[in-house]
């Protein structure tokens, strides 16, 4: 059949169950994919996107066992048959968290490594790798030790490293969710090049649309619970789903046709669209009504052990009930900067206080009664045996006697009531974060800290997270957010503070900071230039 | 160019080797002494160059060795300290402490002293030597060295060190957590909740990187001609290992067959030795690193080469040369000959041959 040649990938009733699962997570669907496509793969947490992706080189079901029905060909293998071994010359796998596929230390060996298993000639070896480093723009990189590198790098290196086998397929799973967003874009021009100058097919799951869907040649969406995917062209497939970046919701509400994918496309229909708008009057920040500031840091330094200055004379002030954003590239201290409020890290120089007590001398099991703080990688304040027992947990740490009830009424709260008996380990990334902060909450806290709540998270759990949020922040708390989501920090945050290389650069509204700044800008307002847009509610109220 | 790759590793080997050999046959604190200057002079160079190219983070630079180094010149203080106020042997009388004083009471020597320095001096320059080797190659470059048969051995040591700092940084990141979840970890039964998040931290990575290797062809193309070898290479494994344990009672139980026990052993270790080789040889794979040797490379082995060979040589020969024993009968001032003095700078010699630094090209 020559239809079929030009089809890099074709599924035919295919199906997967894991093991010990009582439903199929891919069940019963047929898809074809044409070969040179760039594919964006998006569905909401859990619809098998991961799984779909394991699929293409046999990962699943051949390493993690279940049962396959139906039929797969990947450029004319099946990789049901072959295994993933077999398969590694013709699909590269490239996963969310580079850090923890390395296999050796230094950039040339590990786009080696692939090539060693394959038995490549030396000379054969060593052109490939140049080929790979100048593809990835990485070749100043070769020698350094990979433990060095920034995130972006290292997500290149890991794809130049499955490259050197020259798949014809590259399947990626969230290669930039743990990226700012320079270093996300970084790794997506790189992809783009791949995918124009070598024909490469690519898949690629993500989150975060906005980054991507004006790269992309088609989309296929995972609605989950075991529905069949769409395949289409990104406007079509969009105008589908429920949950899209503010531009396209923008375009979808107002009905513009084509649908606008980038700022350029949207702006003519902006540009039309001024005249009929009729703003109130700029909101006024809010005042602080001369009360003390919560948060009080003058003049902070601090260097770590290796020598690194990550903080130098930073100054800050929050005030009660205010919601704040810090942001700026990794590594510009704004972790650092919140761990030194709960005590974590103590100052080289200056004064952190905390609700009147200096957070250098009060231990933190104490400061966290008042200041919460939510890590980066919230799993790891989860060791209880189920979400209710992790609760109870909190409750013995601060000395407070149990109550269920209250627990029970904390975790409905965070739509977590129906996990109650689960295993904090089962639950999905989402589900892990909001235990994560009811446990934090339990002391109930006056301020409430939160370092990259958004990483991992698809549209519907951050809606449910920024709508938390905001509940609290009514409620009187005061929240400092570190986070590189432009768009949730246009939706719910007062005030921005933007922080490099250790210092803070600009501190101010939101509205004010956030349409000054062209990096730190949202997608509304990149659209409209106005410090009176920055949500698509703005401007559909303006409309009424 | 870096540190890393401005030697043969196989030169470096050599000079190890010489290194070694040298520090563990001789007893004299001259030449000793001399041996560990050059070494620390090597060190501080390879130091500086390390700091320039701020390869701090690296598990093998200098750097990372200097609390080692620390700690070994710690013990040789220690060393010097303990065999003075517990050998009350020799002529030189330095002081006396009251004899009624357990253990340590009575006269101390300078014998005593020299003695335990003397002992320090060996352990130290064995250390620096150690941690000079290490540093220059690292980890990895060590295990590349391992010959075929013995890839996946590697491959696992490689990624087990590659792991033990990362469980570091989580075991403190686990800790961090506890803290901000109100909790003061205090006895045995307050860690247990620690150790089971970082055991299933440890398993998580543990599956991320498998799928990670497996993706990528890890465990080699085995020919399906030479698949069929594979019961003759499992059987003469077990045979070599047999014959191996064999021998090994044989010789300690029959002691009056001396040869019965040692012909068991060669033919075990033939053996064993031959289905390594030919499980080796089935897996086709290939290397990339090709170590280039260069000029510099042949000038550092010649000069390792000569300080192993004359060393080996002195303390057959003439194993009067390197001895020293400063307790009486024997005199307490060593012996100094210009020649051996001279002999124990070389392992300076790679400070010598490096090339110039290049300022890293950022």
């Amino acid at each position: 059949m020559p239809s079929s040649y030009s089809n890099m990938i074709t599924y035919q009733h295919y199906s997967y169950r894991y093991p010990n699962a009582p439903t199929p997570i891919l069940d019963d669907f047929s898809l074809e994919i044409p070969e040179g496509a760039f594919v964006l793969v998006m569905g909401p947490s859990g619809a098998g996107k991961s799984t779909f992706l394991r699929t293409l080189n046999g990962l699943a079901p051949h390493f993690y066992g279940g049962v396959v029905g139906g039929k797969v060909i990947i450029g004319g293998r099946n990789p049901v048959k072959e295994s993933p071994r077999g398969m590694s010359d013709l699909v590269g796998m490239v996963f969310q968290d580079p850090e923890s596929g390395f296999v050796v230390d230094v950039v040339e060996d590990e786009l080696a490594f692939a090539m060693e298993n394959w038995g490549v000639p030396q000379d054969v070896m060593r052109k490939r790798v140049e080929e790979a480093l100048d593809q990835l723009q990485i070749a100043h990189l070769r020698n350094r030790p990979i433990s060095q590198l920034s995130g972006g790098e290292k997500q290149r290196v890991a794809i130049a490293a499955v490259l050197t086998l020259h798949p014809d397929i590259l399947a990626l799973d969230e290669p930039t969710s743990q990226l700012d967003p320079q270093a996300a874009e970084e790794v997506l021009l790189a992809l783009r090049q791949l995918n124009e100058d070598l024909g490469l097919t690519i898949l690629l799951s993500e989150h975060r649309l906005e980054r991507v869907v004006h790269y992309v040649d088609y989309i296929l969406y995972w609605p989950g619970n075991g529905l069949a995917p769409t395949f289409g062209e990104p406007a079509d497939i969009l105008r589908q789903v429920p949950l899209t970046p503010p531009l396209i919701s923008l375009g979808k509400a107002l009905g513009w046709e084509p649908l606008p994918l980038t700022i350029k496309q949207g702006r003519k229909f902006a540009r039309r669209l001024k005249d009929k708008l009729h703003p109130g009057p700029l909101p006024e920040p809010a005042k602080t009504n001369g009360q003390p500031p919560v948060i009080a840091v003058e003049n902070l330094w601090h260097s770590y052990p290796a020598g690194r200055e990550a903080l130098r004379g930073v100054t800050l002030r929050v005030y009660p009930g205010e919601f704040m954003a810090l942001m700026g590239r990794n590594g510009s201290g704004k972790t650092t900067l919140l761990k030194h409020l709960v005590g974590l890290l103590k100052p080289d120089r200056g004064k952190v206080g905390v609700l009147g007590m200096n957070a250098a001398e009060t231990p933190t099991e104490v400061l966290t009664r008042v200041i919460a703080y939510l890590p980066q990688n919230p799993e790891r304040l989860l060791f209880a045996e189920s979400v209710a027992d992790e609760l109870a947990f909190s409750r013995r740490a601060h000395n407070l006697p149990p109550d269920p009830q209250a627990d029970r009424a904390l975790l409905a709260r965070l739509g977590l009531e129906h996990l109650m008996a689960r295993h904090p380990h089962d639950l999905s990334v989402g589900e892990k974060q909001r235990l994560a902060l009811a446990a934090i909450l339990i002391p109930n806290p006056r301020v409430l800290l939160l370092d990259e709540p958004t990483r991992g998270l698809d549209y519907v759990q951050k809606q449910l997270l920024a709508d938390i949020l905001r509940a609290l922040r009514d409620e009187g708390k005061t929240i400092l957010m570190a986070t590189h989501d432009v768009e949730l920090a246009a939706a719910a945050t007062d005030r921005v503070a933007l922080m490099s290389q250790g210092e803070m650069v600009v501190d101010g509204p939101s509205r004010r900071i956030m349409s000054e700044s062209l990096v730190f800008s949202s997608q509304i307002n990149k659209l409209f230039r106005d410090p009176r847009y920055l949500t698509p509610d703005d401007v559909l109220q303006a409309l009424a | 160019m870096s540190t890393r790759t401005a030697f043969h590793p196989y030169a470096w080997t050599l000079w190890l080797a010489a290194g070694m050999t040298a520090t563990l046959v001789t007893r004299n604190p001259l030449y000793l002494l001399i041996l560990l200057t050059a070494a620390g002079f090597l060190y501080a160079v390879l130091l500086r160059r390390a700091q320039n190219q701020q390869e701090d983070a690296a598990q093998g630079s200098p750097l990372a060795w200097r609390v080692i180094v620390r700690l070994a010149l710690f013990l040789w203080a220690f060393t010097i300290l303990f065999n003075a106020l517990t050998v009350h042997v020799g002529d030189h009388l330095l002081f006396s402490l009251p004899p009624s004083w357990p253990v340590i009471g009575g006269p101390i020597t300078l014998e005593a002293v020299i003695y335990g320095f003397v002992t320090g001096l060996n352990f130290v320059s064995l250390i620096l030597l150690f941690a000079i080797y290490n540093s220059v190659l690292g980890p990895h470059t060590i295990l590349r060295m391992i010959p075929g048969f013995a890839y996946q051995a590697g491959v696992a040591i490689s990624i087990a060190i590659s792991f033990a700092p990362q469980t570091v940084i989580a075991w403190s990141e686990i800790r961090e957590a506890q803290r901000l979840r109100g909790h003061k970890v205090k006895g045995l039964r307050d860690t247990l909740p620690l150790f089971v998040s970082l055991l299933s931290y440890g398993l998580d990575r543990a599956i991320r990187l498998a799928e990670s290797m497996d993706a990528r062809g890890f465990g080699g193309r085995i020919l399906v001609a030479e698949a069929r070898e594979g019961w003759l290479i499992r059987l003469s494994a077990v045979l070599g290992l047999m014959l191996l344990l064999g021998g090994l009672v044989a010789k300690s139980y029959y002691r009056s067959l001396p040869w019965a026990g040692l012909g068991l052993l060669i033919a075990g270790a033939l053996l064993l030795g031959f289905s390594l080789w030919r499980g080796g040889r089935r897996v086709k794979r290939s290397r990339y690193r090709r170590w280039l040797w260069r000029p510099r490379d042949t000038m550092l082995a010649a000069g390792s080469g000569a300080l192993l060979a004359t060393v080996l040589l002195l303390s057959w020969l003439r194993p009067m040369t390197l001895f020293y024993y400063p307790y009486p009968p024997y005199d307490i001032l060593p012996d100094f000959n210009i020649l051996p003095g001279l002999l124990f700078l070389l392992p300076l010699l790679p400070a010598l041959l490096l090339p110039p630094f290049e300022k890293p090209t950022a």
